[in-house]
């Protein structure tokens, strides 16, 4: 693995990749997604909360990000890898760069993408608080943002995954749809099951109520675990990533 | 005479085929295994439809996904149908009346294709994740 390579494929996806107007633009919508929960957010507490005093801006962003973000990052990435294999283009750019350096390349465009994503409904959160007239909880803002960040990387790893072991994108498609189908049939299965660990949503779901208000004395573990255990999870989806890029004859 | 020619038992149908089956005796010992040591069927479902699904998609290669669907479908239904008519729990279930079984069949057929989707996922990467197969790739 060659960092150099990791920034050529990471600057090219980002500035000259035919899909980046795409990913870019699946990103514009979910921010605007957002926007519109936050906006009609007095309904929205209605439906959802009886007793609240102050709208928890944070909260109705991330519950937005824990709902549509998964569906949002499946159409983004999906065809990262696939795409390529289907044209036949990767054959090119594997004789000039390492496998590692492009599976990285590419992760890491799709998580600068989705962290821009998270930073941009973070201040939508904040703009609007300030016009609410409520005090700023930036801790909560930063752990919004944190928080969102890594349970999307995890997102975009299992995503990358697929689209490593998918032949065209007809076949990364459905095999995502697949795997969300199954992430959310194992959280479906409660609370008591070991299932849940298995899933990004459990680890994400987790961090909710500290939106409201930053967590004191043993709530810090809590976010840790679930942050470390996100940074885990894409660790994991990473190099199986890895390993498959370089088991796979293209 | 076809089941005399030599290349017919090397072509792949015929591997498919034994496979296919080999798949479903496996998934039932699994199946009873589970079932003997009392282990919650939502997690013996599941591990036993990714190592029946796995072990197809390794064998098999690309294009495994449909042969573990089909396996992993049908040994869970023989099992749950063994479970229905020899089991005490089993007969009791099949005692309480209408509505109550074709609820708990319904349940049954509902998980059934979903350990059958998780299978057939095992078996689509462990085929791709296989090294050097001719047919792979572009």
């Amino acid at each position: 693995m060659n960092f150099s390579e990791v920034q050529v494929i990471g600057e090219d996806e980002t500035f000259r990749g035919s899909k980046s107007r795409y990913v870019w633009l699946f990103g514009g919508i979910f921010i605007f997604l957002c926007f519109l929960a936050m906006h009609y957010s007095t309904s929205y507490l209605f439906l959802f909360f009886s007793n609240s005093g102050g709208i928890p801006y944070t909260l109705i962003s991330y519950q937005m990000v824990l709902s549509i973000g998964p569906f949002m990052t499946m159409i983004a990435s999906f065809d990262i890898v696939s795409s390529e294999t289907e044209t036949g283009s990767v054959r090119y750019i594997l004789s000039k760069v390492h496998r590692s350096s492009f599976i990285l390349g590419k992760f890491l465009f799709l998580l600068l993408v989705f962290t821009s994503i998270s930073s941009g409904i973070a201040l939508i959160s904040l703009i609007y608080q300030y016009s609410g007239g409520n005090t700023f909880h930036f801790e909560s803002i930063i752990l919004f943002w944190i928080s969102s960040s890594l349970y999307l990387g995890c997102f975009i790893s299992i995503f990358l995954l697929i689209s490593i072991l998918s032949t065209n994108n007809k076949i990364s498609f459905t095999m995502s749809v697949v795997f969300l189908g199954i992430l959310i049939f194992f959280i479906l299965q409660g609370n008591e099951s070991y299932l849940k660990y298995i899933t990004p949503f459990f680890y994400g779901i987790k961090n909710m109520e500290f939106m409201k208000g930053f967590p004191v004395e043993a709530g810090y573990l809590t976010v840790f675990e679930s942050l470390f255990s996100m940074f885990l999870y894409i660790l994991v989806f990473l190099s199986m990533s890895l390993i498959a890029i370089k088991r796979r004859d293209f | 005479m076809l089941g005399l020619n030599p290349a017919f038992f090397k072509s792949g149908t015929m591997k498919t085929g034994n496979l296919l089956f080999i798949g479903i005796v496996i998934g039932l010992v699994l199946f009873g295994f589970f079932e003997f040591l009392g282990l919650d069927p939502t997690y013996g479902g599941i591990i036993g439809a990714v190592i029946v699904g796995t072990l197809i998609g390794k064998k098999i290669g690309k294009g495994s996904e449909k042969y573990a669907f089909f396996s992993i479908f049908t040994y869970n239904l023989i099992g749950w149908i063994l479970v229905f008519l020899f089991t005490s729990d089993g007969k009791l279930a099949l005692q309480y009346g209408s509505i109550a079984l074709s609820t708990l069949i319904g349940f049954a057929l509902v998980m059934v294709f979903f350990y059958s989707i998780i299978g057939s996922f095992g078996a689509f990467v462990a085929s791709n994740l296989s090294r050097n197969k001719q047919d792979e790739g572009l």
